[in-house]
């Protein structure tokens, strides 16, 4: 308890709660009547909060007064950032607590028998207040964030809302330059971004347990970083927009950055494949030197700006090398046949799971002609075709992912993998099977697997395997068997191989081997899912 | 009490005080006298630890003032601009400073309460600029401190209040032997009170003295002489500071003791010795010229 009170300073507390407590009152209010609309309201209210009890930093007045107090600034701090805390999240427990009486103890001795089904459960509620709750504080602590680094309101009101959107963008403009300037970089298929704005997290989508836990921690880093800001802002900064010079540097960067990616990418009419690279970098310069200078003389206010050309001749030395960097060595690279320990293939995609990949090529002939197809890749720079992913684990722990169109060039490493996984389909030993999955699709519209089941069975799989094997033998001429998980929504049989490997097999008369594997209890024991 | 050393503090990379020194012993008032925008505020937020000194020291009983939480719990502060927070009562500043201030007296509190004859209830920022410093130093007393700064809180108070404000410092400092850091534009503000006097110029503090040796070093005369070689004598000593001549009477501003001065004049026999009294401003005046600052450099 002595260590509790010598963290918290409870006068503090009841000082923010008893000038800033009304927030708190008409939330709960508001949030009572406009359900529907909480979420919304939770964002601005979040904001609001962190201005109300952090505004003072912007009051030379007020600073003074709760700087000569004899209590540290990392306490003042933390304190302040507890009442802002108590008063959004309060509201949001009360109103939960309202709500579960609500439907559990009043709305059923009011409404009739089946009022369960579209009302609220305690799960429900549970899960509501808990989202609320999470989303108002991450949007709060940015806002803390927010307003530390500034030096006035209207700034820490904006600033609130844009530092939410700046990782996402940077993300979204980096992977642009990769692709601009390097060969065979793996397009992702966009990741969830959601998640880096909360705002958006806040409105739209449901959080699943790794984003809260994600959550609470990037609130204790937030946290973190604006308590240690704070300690370092001085009490008399200046009405820039950012009150310590190296943030007001990292703006500066961003800024430019941002700026000439996007303005570039506006500019550009062409086709995207045929822009020329030396085009873009020299829209790049001339977009990246206007703006950085604007920004100096917004910032700096007019003094000394030209001195400041050094800084923007490092921005450029640095984007050059990451552009020299990404157009030579990063698209030319091919590793040493010596060096590579696994080599694993997809035609599909990149994303890094076992059922996209074909995993562990042995084969040595094989893993030469992959190779050297990758050298191909480099030299005729192909863009039409299918993909193909090359995801090399190295002898010293790096992963190299590499993407390439393979033109009709590269038809015939296609059939030779093909072939490849073929035979390894004819030589599945049953000892080396783990599991057979069946799946039967339906005859609706989206098609979709309407019937699965498993051999496990040690003697079920014995005779699949045969019946397999016979089946390969039978249609290998035709080559429409394949192995890659465009398997998935079609009637399949997919073998399971003890190190974990799926192969994939469809093709014509796909029911009929389906039909003569299925093990005969479960002809009964049909699932429909 | 408060050793000041070497202190330097910038704004915008503009140096507004630049290796200052500055003593305060215990007990005393401490008259910090200078022009606006000499740093005065400058140098008080510094020694409250609202700013961090860019270099140099503050030691307020041998320790580092800045995020000394020990030390600054033994500091009472006024603002020069009043402050409080947003629509509080004096009851309600006075709640939050006693969950602040370890050593808040309610006792204290109640006593000076009814001498400035303040309520409680009513609101600071409705309080005139006079009733405000009243209700701020009833607030500041009541922490007990050993050491208060206060930024001009008697400038533009009518003499009533300024008396009255006196008072009370005073009463503290003479009780509990508090120690007074006090801020002026103006010099015949503190002059009646402070035992010490600090000026500030050219981003340092200038002259230190103390009152009474100051008042006692320099003298102000009224001579006349019947024989003019006595009074090229006497005009050629190096004591005279300055020196202004009516008809044929020299008024003369000397250095050295009032008695010793009166003994050596008086051996000459002038037709006419005066001494003459001299305000604190005229004493400061000299001491600047003699420092080598031009006369109208100089304050007020």
């Amino acid at each position: 308890m002595k260590k509790m009170n010598s963290l918290f300073n409870w006068t503090i507390i009841r000082n923010n709660l008893k000038m800033y407590g009304w927030i708190g009152i008409l939330a709960y209010g508001a949030m009572f009547f406009m359900v529907p609309l909480i979420h919304i309201f939770a964002i601005i209210i979040s904001v609001l909060t962190a201005q109300a009890i952090f505004g003072y930093m912007y009051d030379r007045k007020y600073i003074d007064i709760i700087h000569s107090l004899p209590i540290k600034r990392e306490k003042v701090f933390l304190n302040n950032f507890i009442s802002g805390a108590i008063i959004l999240v309060v509201p949001i427990l009360l109103l939960g607590v309202t709500l579960v009486i609500k439907e559990n103890i009043i709305m059923p001795m009011y409404s009739s028998i089946d009022y369960n089904i579209y009302f609220l459960t305690n799960d429900d509620i549970l899960y509501w207040v808990m989202h609320t709750a999470i989303s108002s504080i991450i949007i709060y602590t940015i806002s803390v964030f927010a307003a530390v680094i500034t030096s006035n309101k209207i700034n820490q009101f904006l600033l609130s809302y844009i530092i939410m959107f700046v990782p996402v963008g940077l993300y979204i403009c980096i992977v642009h330059i990769i692709n601009t300037f390097s060969f065979g970089y793996p397009e992702i298929m966009t990741p969830d971004t959601s998640v880096a704005i909360p705002i958006v997290k806040a409105v739209v989508s449901r959080y699943t347990d790794f984003e809260f836990c994600l959550y609470i921690l990037a609130i204790i880093a937030i946290y973190t970083l604006a308590g240690w800001l704070y300690k370092q802002r001085k009490s008399e900064s200046s009405n820039k927009i950012f009150v310590l010079p190296w943030i007001e540097s990292i703006n500066k960067y961003v800024v430019t950055f941002f700026v000439m990616v996007i303005l570039e990418g506006l500019l550009q009419f062409d086709n995207i494949n045929q822009i020329s690279k030396s085009e873009v970098i020299i829209k790049y310069l001339v977009i990246s030197a206007l703006t950085y200078f604007v920004v100096e003389v917004f910032t700096k206010k007019g003094v000394g700006i030209l001195k400041s050309y050094k800084g923007y001749l490092v921005y450029v030395g640095v984007l050059g090398g990451i552009i020299f960097t990404l157009n030579f060595a990063y698209s030319k690279e091919v590793p040493k046949t010596d060096d590579i320990k696994e080599i694993r293939i997809s035609f599909y995609n990149n994303f890094d799971t076992d059922d996209n990949y074909l995993k562990n090529i042995e084969n040595k002939d094989l893993k030469d002609k992959i190779l050297n197809m990758h050298k191909a890749a480099i030299v005729a720079k192909e863009d039409e075709g299918r993909n193909i992913y090359i995801n090399y684990s190295l002898n010293n722990g790096r992963k190299m992912v590499r993407m390439y169109n393979l033109g009709i060039k590269y038809d015939q490493l296609y059939s030779e993998i093909d072939e490849y996984m073929m035979k390894k389909a004819l030589n599945i030993e049953d000892k080396d099977v783990n599991e057979i999955q069946v799946n039967i699709l339906g005859l609706s519209f989206p098609q979709d697997v309407t019937h699965s089941y498993s051999i496990t069975k040690r003697s079920d799989i014995q005779n699949a395997v045969k019946r397999i094997r016979d089946y390969i033998n039978d249609h290998s001429f035709e080559k429409k068997i394949f192995y890659s998980v465009e398997g998935e929504r079609r009637d399949n049989v997919v073998v399971v191989m003890n190190d974990g490997q799926k192969i994939y097999l469809f093709g014509p008369k796909m029911k009929k081997l389906q039909h003569d594997i299925e093990p005969y209890e479960t002809i009964e024991d049909v699932e429909i899912e | 009490m408060i050793e000041v050393r070497g202190l330097k503090k910038s704004f915008e990379k503009l140096y507004v005080l630049d290796g200052l020194d500055m003593n305060v012993n215990k007990g005393s008032i401490y008259g910090l006298v200078g022009p606006n925008g000499a740093g005065k505020t400058t140098l008080i937020k510094n020694m409250v630890g609202i700013y961090k000194p860019d270099a140099g020291q503050i030691k307020i009983n041998g320790e580092d003032v800045y995020e000394n939480v020990d030390i600054k719990q033994r500091i009472a502060y006024m603002p020069d601009e009043n402050t409080s927070f947003k629509n509080y009562s004096i009851k309600d500043m006075a709640k939050f400073y006693k969950g602040i201030y370890i050593n808040w007296s309610s006792e204290k509190y109640e006593k000076v309460k009814a001498v400035l004859g303040l309520d409680e209830k009513i609101k600071i920022d409705k309080l005139s600029k006079g009733m405000k410093k009243q209700a701020m130093f009833l607030l500041l007393l009541s922490t007990m401190p050993e050491l208060m700064l206060l930024d001009e809180p008697v400038d533009g108070l009518d003499p009533m209040v300024r008396k009255k404000i006196w008072n009370i410092i005073i009463e503290d400092v003479v009780e509990r032997e508090m120690t007074v850091v006090i801020s002026s534009h103006n010099l015949r503000e503190l002059e009646d009170f402070c035992d010490t006097i600090g000026i500030m110029k050219g981003k340092k503090i200038v002259i230190e003295k103390e009152l009474d040796e100051l008042r006692s070093v320099i003298t102000k005369i009224q001579v006349a002489f019947d024989n003019e070689a006595s009074r090229e004598e006497l005009l050629a000593k190096d004591y005279i500071l300055a020196k202004e001549t009516k008809g044929n009477m020299d008024i003369l501003i000397v250095r050295g003791s009032q008695d010793e001065i009166r003994n050596e004049i008086e051996a000459t026999k002038p037709k006419l010795f005066d001494i003459m009294p001299l305000t604190l401003e005229e004493i400061f005046i000299y001491e600047m010229e003699e420092a080598g600052y031009e006369k109208n450099e100089l304050i007020v």
